[in-house]
């Protein structure tokens, strides 16, 4: 169990290391010199110069990613070079918008996909199966964008029970940040809780398939006992790949649904220090995004562990 | 008296008819063998007795139990009765158990679903059903993965036994163990049945077991009952003519025509050993290296027959690799014809082709039978003879395994399973070697189908002099088949010598167990 | 419960309505669509526009032929980056299981896969700057694991397969047999994997130049002729709803057609049927 553990933690931390470097090396072969774009095509080339090296650009790149990689470490994001104020601050700004909408989108998803799921395996080949695996079909189907807009169309504009975007923040309220949310998560929700309820479905029934649920049969429980007491917690292993490679595109995915609802959360920095060549804040926030998914994929592999007794024994 | 009565039972699948109008009684505390080859509807009906059926399925007759008609009972009615007053044992025990819970809690379902005692008392009850089928020294908060094949299939009787059922079904409750474990659950089985009372429908394709466990005897073929009575009977009678055609299967002797056997070794296996790393190394560990063979040595002769015998996991498997080169040895050296054997060794690459088990596994779905048995030719290299000449060779071996010519033109799945081990043997004998390696290549086949295979398998070796390295778990296939035999265990040989002394004198105590083990014939006095 | 091969019909069916579309409006477009007309803005429906006009007087039907070319396109080719270079490194991966270079191409797998692809494509397009070129190979990188990763796993089944063994016997070579055993028995999978690729490629493309990272005005598209209607929902939403129907029916007759493939191609499903 131990050795597992180790293993899995091992490679976590090596493909952080090797992730950072990917994406050092992304941005540092992005056409475009930071400094030269802040200060506008009529700058003098020793102001450009000064700048530089205040910035730090003229150091040698291996000592530029040693430094960056060391104010992560510490927390410490660097300065942003189109709004020169802190990048942990703005990242962290951002996050409170992100983190409850990839919570909530995620929640939403859950909460529609386990129990349709289980539902239409529980009926699978009947006509509740059939309209499930329909309804999951459109749903993987629909744009979450698209999706978005026509919900603005109907809930905001016509029916005014939601304002059309925008966020205002949590100091309003908790009720006022949720219902803010509430649009851009069902339309980030549905094609996950789509793909979510297809997967739940498939596993579940590959799961009654075997052979240790006639075995359970055998012994008197009826066909929706087993469900619950043996093939739930067996298939639930893909589903809990699934969510968690789910949370992390939520995270960074939504950019596109942030855009649609101008909401000011992570997609939309990296999306407008992409276009203002703001590297420190696209390197910050790309390799904080692969972080979160680094991470959430280790904590499944360690959920897997308590689940499935085969993993905790280590002489295999 | 009568427990169970079966009057025209049917069951269609899909609409197709698999079982076809059975009727039988079984009584209390009687072993009942239902006994057919495969295809026979022996587990279909099995299943029907059950009350779980796959989904399409439709079944007819009537199964009176207890009162009750089990074909009409309703569903929930029905769940109360199983695992209580009707249970079963099934053929597979590594995958019967649920890999997530242990044991304990696995058995213990048994008695919470049928509330058979207060909580307090469960862990007891589990604890005494365990030592009752021989897992006294097992811990019940094992999990499954932890235990042998063996053990898990205890596990399996111990859930279907703690409420003391009227009837027991076992299906094939042996076929995938070993024979030394498999004497010992048929003895677990008879127990169950002499001492509590417990009546055992035992499903198995093999003949010798019924002969010696059950009391009575019901003999399908392609879902009609063919023959029943007293096994004692049945066979000394043999009125019916299936019945004798399998029962002679079973029981014939094959004789080996005398081949001419040469002076100079063929195949040298010295004093090999093949380690494995375990898979599971760690960053900071090298990792446990198993040793799967262990200092073998052993010659094969041109001519001779050799046949090796082995559990599973006694590396026959591994050393089945090596010899073909697709495995490096860990120390010692493996020489065909003097030299060794090694990637550029073309002479041994020409000379040595191999039958696998599965019928199934062996082919490419992908590819037609005439470039399925054409494939050795690349072993060949520039030798290789031309297209057209590979086509005729390829017809000639189809006539030799004596299958029709046109099969060239058909996909594998268009044959049965002993057609495909026809074809693996003329794939095996198109490029004329010198040696063929048969890994249990009649291990997955219905018992007439494999006396004819390995009749096939003697025929061919004599005519074109070959020789071959028989590998099998079987003691009467290796009885039938070969002359010289080697015994294995845990990766090592533990005897070698003729086959005949072996089997009739052996000198090792693991040979005389696995002897003692196999099921035998009893004398039925026929002439 | 659907018969397979109804799903398989449907797809084929969906499939077919933008394929034709794209195929009309290479020799002919009822009108041009890069031709703006205000004073013919945001026409209803009617015979001569089936679709009506946009808010600049192009004709909607015209844009959403010519706008199926551009998604179909971009999916189809960044589909192919992904077989041409995932299928060749799954196999190879599998060829070597165990060594190191099987490790290497797994790490480098998981790591492609932990990027956050939509950021990547962003960042691939801001580089290189936006067009659909871009757009493709952005989408195209993010397939090349996915082939990887599947043909590698079924790979790997195969190789333990007997048939396999005794190729091997035969003295074949692991590119050999890689070419010759492995690859036929994996095309079924690839073939359905390929259309589940090429429906998410269809929607990455809307969702990248919705916002504005594919192809460039004047060519449409149809995720920038969602863009260009967010603004209108209120006052014209047919706008918004015409190019979404266009990219559902699209993704929809592939995914089903994936579904129908998977069961008429796989083999284990057609011995069954023979039995």
């Amino acid at each position: 169990m131990i050795k597992y553990f180790f293993r899995r933690l091992f490679t976590f931390v090596l493909s952080l290391a090797l992730a950072s470097i990917v994406i050092f090396s992304l941005v540092e072969i992005a056409p475009g010199d930071p400094a030269s774009f802040m200060l506008g095509i009529n700058a003098q080339p020793d102001t450009i110069a000064a700048l530089r090296s205040e910035l730090g650009l003229d150091q040698p790149k291996i000592n530029r990613y040693f430094d960056w990689i060391g104010g992560m470490l510490t927390g410490d994001f660097g300065i942003s070079y189109t709004y020169r104020t802190n990048v942990t601050e703005m990242v962290g700004d951002r996050l409170w918008v992100s983190l409850p909408l990839a919570i909530y989108a995620l929640f939403l998803s859950t909460v529609i996909a386990i129990p349709t799921g289980i539902y239409a395996a529980a009926k699978r080949g009947k006509t509740g199966d059939f309209a499930v695996i329909s309804a999951t079909q459109l749903g993987i189907a629909i744009p979450n964008f698209w999706f978005a807009i026509i919900l603005v169309g109907i809930f905001a504009i016509k029916l005014q029970w939601f304002s059309a975007g925008g966020f205002s923040g949590w100091k309003d309220g908790l009720f006022n940040g949720i219902t803010s949310l509430t649009l851009p998560a069902i339309a980030l929700a549905l094609p996950q809780a789509a793909i979510l309820s297809r997967v739940m479905r498939s596993a579940l029934i590959e799961t009654l398939g075997e052979d240790y649920i006639r075995t359970a049969r055998a012994k008197g429980l009826s066909s929706s006992q087993t469900i619950w007491t043996h093939a739930l917690r067996n298939a639930l292993i893909p589903v809990l790949t699934i969510i968690g490679l789910q949370f992390s595109f939520l995270l960074a995915g939504a950019i596109i649904i942030e855009q649609v609802f101008y909401l000011p959360g992570l997609g939309r920095l990296v999306f407008q220090a992409i276009t203002q060549r703001d590297l420190i804040v696209v390197e910050s926030v790309v390799m904080l995004l692969v972080f979160a998914v680094i991470l959430v994929n280790f904590i499944v592999d360690i959920t897997y562990m308590l689940v499935d007794p085969r993993l905790r024994q280590d002489s295999i | 008296m009568t427990l169970l009565s079966v009057r025209n039972l049917s069951v269609a699948i899909h609409e197709k008819p698999i079982v076809k109008d059975i009727s039988f009684n079984l009584g209390a505390g009687e072993i009942l063998a239902l006994t057919g080859e495969s295809g026979s509807g022996k587990s279909i009906s099995a299943l029907a007795l059950m009350g779980l059926l796959p989904l399409g399925s439709k079944k007819g007759g009537i199964i009176n139990f207890d009162g009750n008609d089990l074909n009409k009972i309703s569903e929930n009615k029905f769940c109360k009765l199983r695992g209580k007053k009707i249970s079963m044992v099934f053929q597979e025990p590594m995958t019967a158990l649920n890999p997530l819970k242990n044991i304990g809690r696995q058995i213990s379902e048994t008695l919470v679903q049928h509330k058979a005692c207060a909580p307090h008392e469960l862990k007891n009850r589990v604890r005494n059903t365990m030592d009752r089928v021989g897992l006294s020294g097992i811990d019940p908060s094992r999990f499954p993965h932890q235990l042998s094949g063996g053990q898990r299939q205890r596990v399996v009787i111990a859930m279907a036994v703690c409420l003391e059922p009227s009837i027991l079904i076992a299906d094939e409750p042996t076929t995938a163990l070993d024979v030394t474990t498999q004497a010992k659950i048929l003895e677990l089985l008879k127990k169950f049945a002499e001492q509590d009372g417990i009546s055992i429908i035992l499903i198995t394709h093999d003949l010798a077991i019924v002969a010696n466990i059950a009391n009575y005897l019901i003999l399908m073929k392609e879902g009609i009952l063919v023959d029943q009575g007293e096994p004692k009977k049945v066979f000394r009678d043999l009125a019916h003519p299936y019945t004798k055609k399998l029962f002679s299967a079973s029981s014939q002797k094959l004789i080996l025509k005398e081949n001419e056997i040469s002076k100079g070794k063929l195949l040298e296996v010295n004093s090999v050993s093949v380690n494995y790393k375990s898979h599971n190394r760690g960053l900071f560990s090298k990792g446990t290296s198993i040793e799967a063979v262990s200092d073998v040595s052993f010659d094969i002769k041109r001519g001779e027959r050799l046949g090796l015998v082995g559990e599973s996991g006694s590396g026959k498997s591994t050393l089945t690799r090596t010899i073909l080169g697709l495995q490096s040895t860990s120390s010692g050296y493996i020489e065909f014809e003097g030299k060794k054997i090694s990637k550029d060794n073309r002479s041994f690459k020409k000379n040595i082709q191999v039958v696998f088990q599965d019928p199934y596994g062996s082919f490419n779905p992908r590819h037609k039978v005439e470039r399925l048995i054409a494939e050795p030719f690349f072993a060949l290299g520039k030798e290789a003879p031309h297209e057209t000449e590979q086509k005729s060779i390829v017809k000639e071996m189809l006539e030799e395994v004596g299958l029709p010519l046109n099969s060239t033109e058909k996909y594998i799945h268009e044959f049965s399973g002993g057609q495909r081990q026809r074809i693996a043997i003329a794939r095996a004998l198109v490029i004329k070697p010198k040696l063929i390696i048969f890994d249990e290549a009649v291990s997955a086949l219905d018992l007439s189908i494999r006396n004819q295979i390995l009749k096939l398998i003697s025929d061919l070796t004599e005519r074109h002099g070959l020789s071959y390295l028989f590998i099998s778990h079987d003691l009467t296939v290796i009885e039938n088949i070969t002359e010289k035999c080697l015994v294995m265990k845990n990766g090592k040989i533990v005897e070698q010598g003729q086959t005949k002394q072996i089997l009739n004198d052996p000198r090792n105590e693991y040979t005389h167990s696995l002897i003692d083990a196999a099921p035998k014939f009893p004398e039925f006095g026929h002439a | 419960m659907i018969r397979p091969s109804t799903s398989l019909q449907f797809g084929i069916l969906l499939c077919l309505i933008p394929m034709i579309m794209a195929t009309i409006s290479f020799f002919w477009q009822p009108f041009d669509v890069t031709e703006l007309n205000i004073s013919n803005r945001l026409q209803p429906v009617s015979l001569t526009h089936p679709f009506g006009t946009d808010h600049f007087g192009r004709d909607m039907l015209s844009m959403i032929m010519v706008g199926a070319q551009t998604s179909i396109a971009v999916a189809f080719v960044a589909v192919g980056i992904g077989v041409l270079f995932g299928v060749p490194l799954g196999l190879f991966a599998a060829n070597w299981r165990g060594s190191f270079i099987d490790d290497g191409i797994m790490r480098f797998n998981d790591l492609v896969f932990a990027f956050p692809s939509l950021v990547i494509a962003i960042l691939i397009t801001a580089i290189a700057g936006p067009s659909a070129f871009n757009a493709i190979v952005a989408i195209g990188i993010f397939n090349i694991p996915v082939f990887a990763r599947i043909s590698r796993g079924a790979a790997l089944s195969l190789w333990q397969r007997e048939f396999i063994l005794s190729a091997q016997v035969a003295g074949k070579t692991g590119l050999r047999i890689s070419t010759e055993h492995v690859l036929p028995n994996l095309m079924h999978i690839l073939i359905v994997q390929a259309t589940i690729q090429f429906s998410l490629g269809i929607l990455a493309e809307a969702g990248l130049s919705y916002i504005g990272l594919g192809a460039q005005p004047p060519t449409p598209s149809w995720g920038r002729m969602l863009a260009d209607a967010q603004t209108m929902v209120s006052l014209a939403p047919r706008l918004a709803i015409v190019p979404g129907v266009a990219i559902i029916i699209t993704v929809l007759g592939l995914n089903l057609l994936g579904d129908g493939l998977r069961d008429a191609l796989d083999p284990k499903l057609r011995g069954s049927m023979k039995k």
